[in-house]
C-alpha cells in the first residue's frame, strides 16, 4: 500500500510539472515532427549511387527507394559513381554484384569517411531497406525460388528506422532527468530527511520512483509509436509485447543510471551538466539517428558497450525488423548487466541529506 | 507522572566545535517542554539527536525507555517530527501530503482522521490546495499535523512559530495545547520569550551548547531575585561606578542602546537615580519600570539579549 501511494504521488508530481511534461512527451514529438519534415519533404536530400546487377534483390531495392522521400537513387557505372562520391555529389554508393546461382548476393557500400553524418544516414537507410528485403525473402518457405519469386517487400522508410531510436533516446533523457532531478531537489529541500524519519524502506521509496518512471516510459513509447504510424507511415513489424518488455528493461536500466546520478550530483544545478554530459554523446554514439560505422574503430568499440546502444538496437530489431526477444538476447543481457552495475553503485553513493544543508536552514529565522 | 524522555550527557561536535555539550534533562509524559535560545545555541542539533536524525558523539537518549541510538528505527513509530526547515512537495495538495506521509508509516488515514487533522490546523478549506499556495502560517501548521499522522506519543516541533505574526502564532499554540490535552508530550524550540512563558510548562535555556537553566518559566524569573527592571536612556553613559552608588539593591546593568538596572527595591533605586542624574546634569529619558521576564533571566545568565 505504501508503494502504491508513493507511485501515485510520484506520477502526479511528474504529470503536474510543466517542464517534466514537456521533456517526457512534447520533446520526443517535436523531434519526430522535425525529422519527418526534414526527411519527408526535402526530396533529394540524400543522393545514393547504385550499381545494379539486375537481380531481383536489386530491383526490390530500387522499388523500395522509389517510395522513400528523403533520398534519391542515381544509377550508373561504378567508376563514374566513385568519382561522384569523391566529389561529394553522392553520399553513398551501393554496388550489387552478380553472384553464382544459390550464392548470397554481394552488396558493397562505398562512402567518404569525411561525410560521416550524411553517409551514416544514407547507410542506415540502405541497411533498413536491405533488412526489409531479407526479412521478406526469409519469410518465403522455399528458398531456392528466391530469384523468381515476386516478393512484396515491406519498405522501411527513414522514419521507421528513426522511431526506435527516438523511443530509446526519450527513455534515456526522461529516466535520467526524471529520476535524478526530483531526488536531488527533495534532498536539497530537506524532504528526504523528513522521509527518513518515517519507517519506509529505502528500497520501497526508490522502487516507487523507478516504477513511476517506467510507467512514463511506456506512455512515451506508446505516444511515439502512435505518432509514427499515423503521421509518418511507420511500419511496425515486430510484436508490441516484446517491444514493451525491452522498454521495461531499458527504463529500469536508465532509472538506475538516474539513481546513480542522484548520488553523484551534490546539488540540483550539477544534475543538468552531468546528465547532459552523459546523455548527449550517448545519444549520437548509440545509433539513435544513424549507424556510426564510419567512425574510427576505437569510437565504435566505445559505442558498442554503451547502454543506449543496446536499448536502441533491441528496440529496432524488434519493432521494425520483426525479430523475437530471443534474437536480441545479448542486448537484453547487456542491459541487465548495466542495470545491476548502476544499482549497486547508486546504493553505495545514495545520501538522504546534503551535508551542507543538514538542518541548518536559516530561512525561517 | 512518569519520565518519558530521558537525555543524559548528550554531546555533538562538528569538527573541533562543540555544538551540544553534555546536555542532560528529563521530561515527563504530557509536558510541553521548551528549548529557548539564540541562533546557533544548539537547539536543532539537540532535537535532531533525540529524533535519531543526527548521531551524537556521546551521551544517551531514552524515549519511553527505548534507546534511540544506535538503532533510531525503534522509535520511529513513537515520535512525530516537524523539522526546522519545512518544505513539501509543491505539486501535491494538502490532503495528498497527509495521505502520503501516513502511508510512509504504513497507515491509511480514514476520512474522519483526515478531517480531524485538517480542522485542528484550520486547513479544511485548503484540503485540495497545492502546498505552494499556502501562506507561511498554513505551511507551518501543515508541518505540525504532518507530524501527527502516525499518532505519535512524543512530538518534536522545531521552531513551530518562527516567522509567524502574533495571531498565527497563537493559533499554533492552540494546536499544541490541544495535543497536550490528548496526553501527548511536546518538545519544542523557540526564540520567543512570550512563547516559552505562555506555552511551556518547563523551559531549558540553552546557550553555546549548554543548558544554563531549566525550570518552570515563573520559577526561573523568581530565581532572578529581582522585583523590578528599570530601563532608561541617558544623555551621557552612566559610569558603572556611578551606578554602583545607586545602592546595594541595584543588580545587573547593561549598556546597550539603553540602560537596564535590576533592583529589589524599585522606589529607592529610581529616587537615587534621578537625584544623581540631576546633580551630574544628565538627562534621563524613557524611564520604564517592569517586572523581569525570561528575556531578563537569559540576559542575566548569559550576558546576552535573546534576540539580536
Ligand atoms: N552540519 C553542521 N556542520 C557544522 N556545523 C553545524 C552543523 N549544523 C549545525 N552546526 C553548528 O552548530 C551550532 C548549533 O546549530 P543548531 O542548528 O543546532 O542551532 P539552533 O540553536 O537550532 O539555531 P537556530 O535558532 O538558528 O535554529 C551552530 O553554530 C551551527 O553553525
Ligand atoms: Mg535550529
Amino acid at each position: 500500500m505504501t508503494f502504491w501511494t508513493l507511485l501515485v504521488a510520484n506520477t502526479r508530481l511528474q504529470l503536474r510539472n510543466r517542464s517534466s511534461l514537456f521533456w517526457h512527451f512534447a520533446f520526443p514529438l517535436v523531434f519526430m515532427v522535425l525529422f519527418g519534415l526534414i526527411f519527408g519533404q526535402g526530396a533529394g536530400m540524400l543522393n545514393i549511387g547504385m550499381v545494379t546487377d539486375n537481380s531481383v534483390t536489386a530491383q526490390h531495392f530500387e522499388a523500395a527507394f522509389a517510395e522513400i522521400e528523403g533520398a534519391v537513387l542515381i544509377q550508373g557505372e561504378e567508376a563514374a559513381l566513385l568519382e561522384d562520391l569523391k566529389d561529394g555529389q553522392i553520399h553513398l554508393l551501393v554496388a550489387f554484384r552478380a553472384a553464382e546461382a544459390g550464392q548470397p548476393l554481394d552488396v558493397e557500400l562505398f562512402y567518404d569517411q569525411n561525410e560521416m553524418l550524411a553517409s551514416g544516414m544514407a547507410r542506415s537507410m540502405v541497411r533498413g531497406v536491405l533488412d526489409g528485403i531479407t526479412k521478406a525473402v526469409l519469410a518465403v518457405p522455399e528458398l531456392f525460388r528466391l530469384k523468381e519469386t515476386v516478393i512484396s517487400t515491406e519498405v522501411l522508410n527513414f522514419m521507421s528506422f528513426l522511431l526506435p531510436g527516438v523511443i530509446g533516446m526519450s527513455i534515456m533523457f526522461s529516466a535520467l532527468f526524471g529520476t535524478a532531478y526530483p531526488l536531488v531537489t527533495e534532498r536539497e529541500k530537506g524532504i528526504l530527511r523528513r522521509v527518513k524519519l518515517t519507517p519506509v524502506k529505502t528500497s520501497v521509496f526508490l522502487g516507487a520512483k523507478a516504477v513511476g518512471m517506467t510507467v512514463i516510459a511506456f506512455m512515451q513509447a506508446a505516444i511515439i509509436i502512435a505518432t509514427g504510424i499515423s503521421l509518418f507511415d511507420v511500419q511496425i513489424l515486430g510484436s508490441l509485447p516484446a517491444a514493451a518488455f525491452v522498454t521495461l528493461l531499458g527504463a529500469l536500466m536508465m532509472v538506475s543510471l538516474g539513481l546513480l546520478l542522484a548520488g553523484v550530483a551534490k546539488r540540483v544545478e550539477s544534475v543538468d551538466s552531468i546528465a547532459n554530459a552523459i546523455a548527449m554523446p550517448m545519444m549520437f554514439l548509440a545509433g539513435t539517428f544513424f549507424e556510426i560505422d564510419g567512425a574510427p574503430d576505437w569510437l565504435q568499440s566505445v559505442a558498442g558497450i554503451l547502454p543506449l546502444t543496446h536499448l536502441n538496437s533491441a528496440l529496432r530489431d524488434i519493432l521494425i525488423r520483426g525479430q523475437e526477444l530471443a534474437d536480441v538476447l545479448p542486448a537484453l543481457l547487456t542491459m541487465v548487466a548495466w542495470a545491476l552495475v548502476f544499482i549497486l553503485a547508486a546504493a553505495y553513493l545514495f545520501k538522504w541529506e546534503s551535508p551542507k544543508i543538514q538542518g541548518n536552514n536559516r530561512k525561517a529565522a | 507522572m512518569s519520565v518519558i524522555v530521558d537525555v543524559q550527557e548528550l554531546t555533538k561536535r562538528y569538527g573541533g566545535f562543540l555544538a551540544v555539550n553534555k546536555v542532560s534533562f528529563a521530561i515527563e509524559q504530557g509536558e510541553i517542554f521548551g528549548f529557548l535560545g539564540p541562533n546557533g545555541a544548539g537547539k536543532t542539533t539537540c532535537l535532531e539527536m533525540m529524533e535519531g536524525l543526527r548521531k551524537p558523539d556521546g551521551g544517551k537518549v531514552l524515549l519511553k525507555d527505548i534507546s534511540v541510538w544506535p538503532e533510531p528505527a525503534k522509535v520511529k513509530n513513537l515520535i512525530g517530527v516537524q523539522l526546522q526547515s519545512t518544505s513539501f512537495y509543491e505539486e501535491l495538495t494538502v490532503k495528498e501530503i497527509l495521505v502520503l506521509f501516513a502511508s510512509l508509516y504504513g497507515r491509511k488515514l480514514s476520512g474522519r482522521e483526515l478531517d480531524n487533522l485538517l480542522s485542528m490546523a484550520g486547513l479544511e478549506e485548503k484540503r485540495n490546495a497545492y502546498t505552494n499556495s499556502l501562506s507561511g502560517g498554513q505551511k507551518q501548521r501543515l508541518a505540525i499535523i504532518t507530524a501527527l499522522v502516525n499518532e505519535p506519543e512524543i512530538i518534536f516541533l522545531d521552531e513551530p512559530t518562527t516567522g509567524l505574526d502574533p495571531q498565527a502564532r497563537r493559533r499554533s499554540w492552540e494546536i499544541i495545547r490541544e495535543l497536550q490535552g490528548k496526553g501527548k508530550t511536546i518538545i519544542l524550540t523557540t526564540h520567543y520569550m512570550e512563547e516559552a512563558e505562555n506555552l511551556c510548562e518547563r523551559v531549558a535555556i540553552i546557550d553555546q551548547g549548554k543548558i544554563v537553566a531549566i525550570d518552570q518559566p515563573q520559577e526561573l524569573i523568581d530565581q532572578l531575585g529581582q522585583k523590578a527592571k528599570i530601563s532608561f536612556a541617558s544623555s551621557r553613559p552612566l559610569a558603572s561606578l556611578f551606578l554602583a552608588e545607586l545602592g546595594a539593591e541595584a543588580g545587573q546593568v547593561n549598556s546597550g542602546e539603553g540602560q537596564i538596572v535590576f533592583t529589589v527595591d524599585p522606589a529607592q533605586t529610581i529616587g537615587a537615580l534621578l537625584e544623581k542624574a540631576k546633580q551630574e546634569g544628565i538627562v534621563i529619558k524613557n524611564l520604564h519600570v517592569s517586572s523581569p521576564s525570561l528575556d531578563d533571566v537569559f540576559l542575566s545568565l548569559t550576558g546576552k539579549e535573546l534576540r539580536d
